[in-house]
């Protein structure tokens, strides 16, 4: 297999005829997905899309989505998967950072991107997948010839500790290798069954769920929200053998009431990404289903490193396990060295699947790129075992759900108020070790948190809008002016 | 429980599982919405509120139940939580 293009085409080669997605009353065997995601990356190329294109993705979980992301490969473009919930600025900043030529998503979206296209200010176009008929037979293997194995695939965007989102482009290596080493490491079959309920647009559930069902040719449910009784219903029903998701999915689980408790026994991994699941709500949820959740550490630029798939996970349920095949992990400290077992240091990250460097970025990756090593910014150890187990961080971001949030983007959008002459976001911890999202304001003039919140609403994605909105009259700093961000928590 | 009681709990579920403000969450009036321009809830926050009002009023809200209209305020929440732990209060000329 040479590229992502090459996916569907090999798996429906081998079998045609077996289920790759059912959604609701919908199946659709390999052959058929195949067929029309080919399909669509010929219509692709005939709108003048390109080898290099790119085309963003803007759906919900659900076959459009799997159907456009292999389309779009197809047609030898990059995919830029964005947030389904992004507002105005966030898909103005996305389409211009990344030159999008085409935005693929639903009628749904017709208002925002009428908004956000028209006027001239971009020139990228909609195309709504509603009005895409498929035409069998439209579009070939041979098409894939289109697709050059060394560029960039996919581009993605990490919040990283300073400035706005870095760019991070992903090539056809990067991905391939990832999907093989956790296909193999996870040990996953053409009869396993994908709950994709973990959103697509974000890493987590892009790789290990839908990339990952698709790459193994195993079957996958996608869920466009995450629902309690939905996803209890459907993992039972269908007999779901595997659930990648977020630690607030499986607490949300753990912790509400269900009458019968469902069950899960089908489960043979459930598999927690993005944020530390806490230990107490991996008993419950034990405690309910039977069922550990394994942790595993990840991250965009790296792509999957470690899982922790130890045969009884009770004594070692905060530890993301072991690195995943061809990939390495050290643990450094301050002055570069690795430390023994068990001390704290930096994690640092050695993977063919993690990018070479950010683009355009040169002293960025003078920071975050050495010896062949991404820096991950995570302070961890190991213990002797080879075990890691993730302490805090180094880099300055905001989890919530799973979302990284680069507090400077709330801030810099908050400083547009008139009313505003100082503001600092942070992250405030919740019982799911997340954190939610709080501003500390100074007011230049009279303002309340009720305007501040409207005045972020539809340009930020409802989930980094601020929770809380404190007023002070001036905001704690250091001897050189920096902000001390833990007093405002 | 009647609902003053129900009011009062919820109040307290909004400053213990979503670490609202005390002050913020006694200034709410019955009627403020709990999403939008409201109290802006997201919807991690609402499944989160939701499934602590389950643990505490020993209750079980359906998917389908979470609508907009549900968290158009206290008191529609306060409504539900009526509706699914005992009868309705009697009004006050008395209901048989």
């Amino acid at each position: 297999m040479k590229t992502i293009a090459d996916i569907l085409p090999e798996v429906s080669a081998r079998d045609p005829n077996q289920t790759a997605l059912v959604e609701g009353d919908t199946r659709l065997s390999y052959g058929e997905l195949c067929a029309r995601a080919q399909a669509l990356g010929r219509t692709l190329r005939e709108l003048g899309i390109e080898t290099g294109s790119r085309v963003a993705l803007l759906l919900p979980n659900g076959i459009d989505f799997v159907t456009a992301y292999f389309g779009i490969a197809a047609a030898g473009a990059i995919i830029v998967p964005l947030n389904d919930g992004y507002q105005e600025t966030e898909l103005e900043y996305f389409t211009r950072l990344c030159d999008i030529s085409l935005l693929v998503t639903s009628r749904r979206h017709e208002e925002l991107c009428r908004r956000v296209l028209a006027g001239g200010r971009s020139e990228c176009r909609p195309f709504f997948m509603e009005g895409w008929v498929f035409e069998p037979g439209k579009g070939t293997r041979a098409d894939v010839n289109w697709v050059d194995a060394e560029n960039p695939v996919m581009f993605q965007f990490s919040s990283g500790s300073t400035g706005t989102p870095k760019r991070i482009a992903r090539r056809h290596h990067n991905l391939l290798f990832e999907l093989e080493s956790f296909v193999r490491t996870l040990g996953i079959r053409t009869d396993d069954r994908f709950l994709g309920v973990a959103p697509f647009s974000h890493v987590n559930g892009l790789m290990r769920s839908m990339m990952t069902s698709m790459f193994a040719g195993a079957t996958l449910y996608p869920l466009e929200r995450f629902e309690r009784q939905r996803v209890a219903e459907v993992i039972e029903r269908e007999r779901i053998t595997i659930m990648i998701a977020v630690p607030f999915m499986f607490g949300m689980l753990a912790k509400s009431r269900f009458d019968p408790v469902p069950d899960f026994s089908t489960l043979r991994l459930c598999v927690s990404a993005s944020a530390p699941m806490p230990k107490n709500l991996n008993l419950q949820f034990h405690g309910k289903f039977g069922r550990f959740v394994r942790q595993l550490y990840g991250s965009t630029e790296t792509g999957t490193i470690s899982v922790n798939l130890t045969d009884d996970p009770s004594d070692s349920l905060e530890s993301v396990g072991l690195p995943i095949r061809g990939v390495s992990v050290d643990v450094l400290s301050d002055s570069g060295d690795s430390v023994p077992a068990d001390e704290m240091g930096e994690l640092v990250v050695r993977s063919p699947a993690a990018i070479a460097g950010y683009e355009d970025l040169p002293e960025v990756n003078r920071e975050s790129f050495r010896d062949g090593y991404f820096l991950t910014g995570d302070l961890g150890r190991k213990d002797a075992s080879g075990y890691l187990y993730l302490l805090g961080r180094k880099k300055f971001f905001i989890n919530k759900g799973g979302y990284k949030i680069n507090p400077q983007e709330i801030e810099q959008l908050l400083e547009q108020h008139p009313a505003v002459e100082e503001v600092a976001v942070v992250g405030v911890p919740t019982q799911f070790e997340d954190e939610k999202v709080k501003a500390v304001v100074v007011k230049k003039s009279d303002v309340g948190t009720e305007e501040l919140v409207e005045f972020c609403r539809g340009k930020i994605a409802d989930f980094k809008i601020p929770a809380t909105i404190e007023f002070r009259d001036s905001l704690p700093k250091s001897s050189t002016g920096k902000v001390r961000k833990k007093l405002l928590i | 429980m009647d609902s003053a009681q129900i009011e009062a709990a919820i109040r307290q579920v909004l400053v213990d599982e979503l670490k609202l403000k005390s002050a913020d969450v006694a200034a709410l009036s019955v009627d403020t919405p709990l999403l939008g321009r409201g109290l802006g809830l997201d919807s991690m926050e609402v499944l989160t509120l939701t499934t602590a009002l389950e643990e505490r009023f020993s209750i079980q809200v359906a998917d389908a139940e979470l609508t907009s209209e549900l968290f158009r305020s206290l008191s529609s929440l306060i409504a539900l939580i009526r509706a699914k732990t005992g009868p309705p209060e009697p009004g006050p000329e008395g209901i048989e």
